[in-house]
C-alpha cells in the first residue's frame, strides 16, 4: 500500500502547474504541504513548496523567500536560472534536482523545493529543522556525581554531544537511512584505529541487511542485529548517556544512534558490562569495586533468593538451623497454600505492581504504592494467606533488582528466576544446580557481533579482568 | 523453546516423584528419649519430643506448650518411628534431632548397638547424648521450664553453660560416643541429667507459674564399662575427670586462706597429659598444668609478693593432686578406664598391650598412680591486696 507512492521514476515536466498537481497527488493533498506561488516579475511564475512543521520557518523566510523576491526585481536576462538561484540562497545545502523521488524525500526531511515555470528542474534548499526537546538529565542510569546531560530524540544533537566529548578527527560517523517506510536516519559511530575493522565491517553488513518497514527505537535495530535471537540475555548495551557512549567508543566499541530515540546502542556488549555503572569511573576505585560487587551480588540474589528459599523449606529441612526452622514453621502454620503457590502468587503480585507502577499516570502513583504495600504485604500476612518470610524474600528480590544500572539484564534475571523456582520446587537444590549449569552453558555459547559474551571471564583476558567484577587502579592509563 | 516446554511438561508429570514437603506438614522431632519398655518384654520405650509450631506463632503463645511428647513402645527404633504415626498427626522428621536421652535402667543393661540407627538415618550425627540419672528419659524430657521453655534446648544449654562455667558436664556428641564404644583403651563417659525436685503438679503450665520450679539439673558423669553403666562420678570428681582428659578449661578451686576463711582460684586453661610406665610396676601418671588467677580473697594476704603467690600455687597443686588421685582411684574401683590410659599404653607399648588387653581392667585396678600438678597463678583480678578491716 505504501510502496506505490514511493516508486518514482518520472522526471519533472516543464509546466509548473502540472508539477504542483503531481506533488499534491503524491502527498494525497496533505494539509501540511504548503505551496506558495510567487510571481517573478519578468521570469514568470514560481512556486516555493515545503512541509509545515519540519522546516525552520525563520530560515525559510530570511534565507530562501527574501533573497528570491529581492532577486526577481532585478531586471536582467537569465542564462542559467538554477545556478543563479543557488547562488543567492543563503542556506548551506542547495541542490538542483530533476527526479521526483529525490524531491519527495527532500521535502520529507524538511527541505524547501523551488519550482519555476518552464524549467524541468527544481532547487532543493536545506531548511529542515526537526522539533526536539532540550537536553535534560537522563531518566535511566542516573548517577549521583557525574555528567548530567542525556541524549534527546534528535540525531544531530546526540552526535554533537559525543563530538563535544571526543574532539578527535578519528571519530567516524557514518549515516544511512534504514526502514523502508520510515527512512530513519541511523548513525554508526566508531573510533578509527581503536575499533576493530572486522567488527565494523560486520556491523555495517548487518545494518545493510535490515529489511524492515519501520525503525522507531533502538530495539528494532537490536533485534535485527542480534547473533542469537532466542536468548533472554541482552547482547547489546543501551545507554541514554553521552559519557557512557564516549567511554565505550574510546574502548573500541561501535555505537549506533537512531533518529527518534534517546537510547544509543553500544556493541559488542559483554555480560560483565551490565553490572558497570558510569559512576564506577567517577568515584574512588575501592568504593566503586565494592559497589560493583554489591551489584553483582544483587543480580544473583534477584535470580536465586526465592528459589533457594523454596528449596530449603520444601526439600532440605535439615540445612536450616533449628531455631530458624521453628520460626519458619510457626509462620507457615496458618498458611493454606503450598509454599510454591504462595511464592508464585507473591512474585506475580509484585510483577503486577511493578508493571502498574510504570504504566499508570504519575498522579495516582501513591495510591498504587499504598495498595501494594498495605494490602498485599501487611494484610496478606495478617490474614494468614502468606507467611511473612515469603514477603521478605520477594521484597529482597525486588529491591535487589533495582541496583542494576541496565534494565535489560534485570529482565533476564527475572525470567531465569521463575524457571529456577519451578526447578527448586521440583527437585530442590539439585534442580537449581542443574538449571544453573544450563544457564552457564548458554552464556558461554552467546556471542555479541562475533565476540564471546563472557569476555573477559571466558575466554580469560587478564587485562580485562582488572576492570570486571572489581575495578583495580585508575582509568587514566 | 520446544525443548524448554517439553522439559516443563515432563517436570509437571513427575511431581509425584519429588519429595516436596511443606513445613506445616512436618512433625519436627527435636529430641528422642530411650527407656526400657514397660508394656512388653523386649524392645524400647521411645519418647519423641515434637515441636509445636503453633506455640511459636505470633498469636499462639500462652495457650499451648512449645513441645509435645509422644511415647511409643516397639521392638526396634525404626518400628517405633513408623508406629509413631499412630499418634503423631504429621509426618515425623528427624532432620533436626538435637538430643538423645537414655534412661539409666537401659544404660545399666547395656547400650549395645543403640546408636547405629542414628548414624544410618537422615539425622545429623553431631547431637549430644545424655543419661537420665535415677529416672527415665521420658520424665526428664517432660518438664517445661519458664526460662528456657523448650526442654531440649534447656538440657543442651544448661549443659553447655556448665561446661563453660564449672566443667562437671560435657557435651558428648553421638559420633564420639560411638568411637569410644567401638575403640579400645578408653571407656565412655556421659553426662547425667535429672530433675532437681519432683514435679509439683501434673499440669505442665503450673511449672511456668512457679518462681522456683523443678528444673533439669546436670548431675555427674556416668562411667561405662564396655557398653554398660558402671557408676557415677559426682560433683568434684566429674570435674576432675574432665581435668584429667583436658576437657575442662574454666573452673574454680576454693583453697584455705587462713584457719577459717578461703580464697578462690579460677582457672583459665588446664592442660593435662597422661602417661603410663611399666617398670618397675604399671604406673598411671598424670601431669597437669593449671593456669589461673585469684578471683576471691576472704582473708588478708599480701599477694603482691611472689612468695605468697608461690604458697597459693602450692596449695592449689596439693588440692588438685589429691582430687586427681581420688578420681582415678574411684575409676579403678569400678574397673573402668575412662581416661584412656589403655590407649596411651597401646601406643607406647603395643606389644605389652596386645598381650594384656584382655585383662586390662584388672591391671588398671591395681596400677600405681602418680600425679604431678604444676600450678601457675598469673594475676589477681583488678586488685592486688584486699582491703584491710580496721
Amino acid at each position: 500500500m505504501f510502496r506505490k507512492h514511493y516508486r518514482h521514476h518520472k522526471k519533472l515536466s516543464k509546466s509548473i502547474a502540472s508539477n504542483i498537481e503531481y506533488l499534491k497527488e503524491q502527498f494525497g493533498n496533505s494539509s501540511d504541504l504548503s505551496v506558495r506561488n510567487i510571481f517573478l516579475s519578468n521570469h514568470g511564475k514560481a512556486a516555493i513548496i515545503h512541509i509545515q512543521g519540519i522546516v525552520d520557518e525563520q530560515s525559510l523566510h530570511d534565507n530562501v523567500l527574501h533573497p528570491i523576491l529581492a532577486w526577481s526585481h532585478e531586471q536582467k536576462p537569465i542564462q542559467n536560472w538554477s545556478r543563479e538561484i543557488a547562488q543567492i540562497l543563503s542556506v548551506s545545502k542547495v541542490n538542483t534536482i530533476d527526479e521526483w523521488s529525490e524531491i519527495v524525500s527532500g521535502l520529507l526531511s524538511g527541505d524547501t523545493v523551488i519550482l519555476i515555470e518552464g524549467h524541468s528542474e527544481a532547487i532543493l534548499a536545506g531548511t529542515g529543522k526537526i522539533q526536539s526537546r532540550t537536553i535534560t538529565e537522563p531518566s535511566t542510569q542516573t548517577v549521583v556525581k557525574g555528567p548530567k546531560d542525556g541524549f534527546t530524540e534528535n540525531l544531530g544533537t546526540n552526535i554533537s554531544l559525543i563530538r563535544a566529548r571526543i574532539q578527535n578527527n578519528n571519530l567516524r560517523i557514518e549515516q544511512t537511512k534504514v526502514g523502508k517506510v520510515t527512512k530513519t536516519d541511523i548513525g554508526i559511530l566508531y573510533m578509527e584505529g581503536i575499533a576493530k575493522e572486522e567488527i565494523i565491517k560486520e556491523v555495517k553488513e548487518r545494518i545493510c541487511k535490515i529489511d524492515m518497514d519501520s525503525i522507531l527505537d533502538t530495539n528494532y535495530v537490536e533485534e535485527a542485529l542480534k547473533d542469537n535471537r532466542k536468548t533472554i540475555f541482552p547482547l547489546f548495551q543501551n545507554s541514554e548517556r553521552p559519557d557512557v557512549v564516549a567511554a565505550n567508543l574510546l574502548e573500541g566499541k561501535i555505537t549506533i544512534i537512531i533518529q527518534g530515540t534517546p537510547f544509543a546502542l553500544i556493541l559488542p556488549a559483554f555480560f560483565i558490562q551490565f553490572f558497570q555503572s558510569p559512576e564506577d569511573y567517577y568515584a574512588n576505585y575501592l568504593v566503586s569495586s565494592f559497589l560493583r560487587l554489591i551489584r553483582v551480588g544483587s543480580f544473583y540474589v534477584n535470580m536465586y533468593a526465592s528459589a533457594i528459599y523454596l528449596a530449603l523449606i520444601t526439600h532440605h529441612h535439615g540445612l536450616i538451623p533449628t531455631t530458624l526452622m521453628v520460626t519458619l514453621m510457626a509462620q507457615r502454620e496458618q498458611v493454606p497454600f503450598p509454599a510454591i503457590v504462595e511464592l508464585l502468587v507473591m512474585e506475580l503480585a509484585f510483577e503486577v505492581l511493578r508493571e502498574a507502577g510504570i504504566r499508570m499516570p504519575r498522579a495516582i502513583g501513591p495510591a498504587v504504592s499504598i495498595v501494594g504495600a498495605l494490602i498485599l504485604g501487611q494484610a496478606a500476612v495478617e490474614a494468614g494467606f502468606v507467611s511473612a518470610a515469603i514477603v521478605i524474600i520477594v521484597a529482597t528480590t525486588a529491591i535487589s533488582s533495582f541496583t542494576l544500572p541496565n534494565p535489560n539484564i534485570v529482565n533476564a534475571a527475572r525470567g531465569m528466576r521463575f524457571i529456577l523456582i519451578f526447578a527448586a520446587a521440583f527437585i530442590g537444590f539439585y534442580g537449581i544446580i542443574l538449571f544453573s549449569l544450563c544457564i552457564i552453558l548458554h552464556l558461554c555459547s552467546l556471542k555479541s557481533v562475533g565476540v564471546p559474551y563472557l569476555t573477559p571471564l571466558s575466554p580469560v583476558r587478564v587485562s580485562g579482568l582488572k576492570d570486571s567484577l572489581v575495578r583495580i587502579g585508575t582509568s587514566s592509563k | 523453546m520446544r525443548k524448554v516446554i517439553s522439559v516443563l511438561l515432563i517436570m509437571g508429570l513427575l511431581t509425584g516423584c519429588s519429595n516436596y514437603r511443606d513445613l506445616n506438614e512436618v512433625g519436627l522431632i527435636i529430641a528422642i528419649g530411650i527407656d526400657l519398655p514397660q508394656e512388653r518384654e523386649t524392645g524400647y520405650r521411645v519418647t519423641y519430643q515434637v515441636i509445636n509450631p503453633g506455640y511459636f506463632s505470633q498469636n499462639g503463645a500462652g495457650n499451648s506448650l512449645p513441645v509435645i511428647n509422644y511415647t511409643v513402645e516397639a521392638e526396634t527404633f525404626i518400628e517405633a518411628y513408623r508406629m509413631a504415626s499412630l499418634i503423631i498427626p504429621r509426618e515425623n522428621s528427624v532432620t533436626h534431632l538435637s538430643l538423645i536421652v537414655i534412661g539409666e535402667a537401659l544404660a545399666r543393661e547395656g547400650l549395645g548397638h543403640i546408636f547405629d540407627v542414628f548414624e544410618r538415618g537422615e539425622s545429623r550425627s553431631s547431637f549430644p547424648v545424655f543419661i537420665a540419672r535415677d529416672t527415665t528419659a521420658e520424665e526428664v524430657l517432660g518438664v517445661i521450664e519458664p526460662l528456657e521453655s523448650n526442654p531440649t534446648k534447656s538440657i543442651i544449654s544448661t549443659s553447655e553453660n556448665n561446661e563453660k562455667m564449672y566443667a562437671i558436664s560435657e557435651i558428648v556428641p553421638i559420633y564420639r560416643a560411638i568411637s569410644l564404644l567401638s575403640g579400645e583403651g578408653q571407656n565412655l563417659l556421659l553426662s547425667g541429667i535429672h530433675l532437681n525436685k519432683p514435679l509439683k503438679s501434673q499440669n505442665q503450665t503450673d511449672n511456668l507459674q512457679d518462681i522456683k520450679p523443678p528444673v533439669v539439673e546436670v548431675t555427674g558423669l556416668a562411667l561405662f564399662k564396655k557398653d554398660q553403666l558402671a557408676g557415677w562420678f559426682d560433683g568434684k570428681f566429674a570435674r576432675t575427670a574432665h581435668i584429667i582428659n583436658s576437657a575442662a578449661e574454666y573452673t574454680s578451686f576454693p583453697l584455705p586462706c587462713n584457719s577459717k576463711k578461703k580464697l578462690t582460684v579460677t582457672t583459665k586453661g588446664i592442660r593435662s597429659t597422661i602417661k603410663t610406665e611399666l617398670k618397675p610396676k604399671l604406673t598411671l601418671a598424670v601431669d597437669a598444668d593449671i593456669k589461673g588467677y585469684i578471683a576471691e580473697l576472704e582473708c588478708y594476704i599480701k599477694i603482691d609478693s611472689d612468695e605468697e603467690i608461690r604458697k597459693i600455687e602450692k596449695k592449689l597443686e596439693t588440692v588438685a593432686e589429691s582430687q586427681i588421685r581420688e578420681t582415678i582411684k574411684m575409676a579403678q574401683e569400678m574397673e573402668t578406664d575412662v581416661f584412656g590410659f589403655g590407649r596411651k599404653l597401646s601406643i607406647n607399648n603395643p606389644d605389652y598391650w596386645k598381650k594384656h588387653k584382655k585383662e586390662w581392667n584388672k591391671l588398671f585396678k591395681t596400677a600405681d598412680i602418680e600425679v604431678n600438678v604444676n600450678a601457675k597463678i598469673t594475676n589477681a583480678g583488678l586488685l592486688t591486696d584486699p582491703y584491710k578491716l580496721q
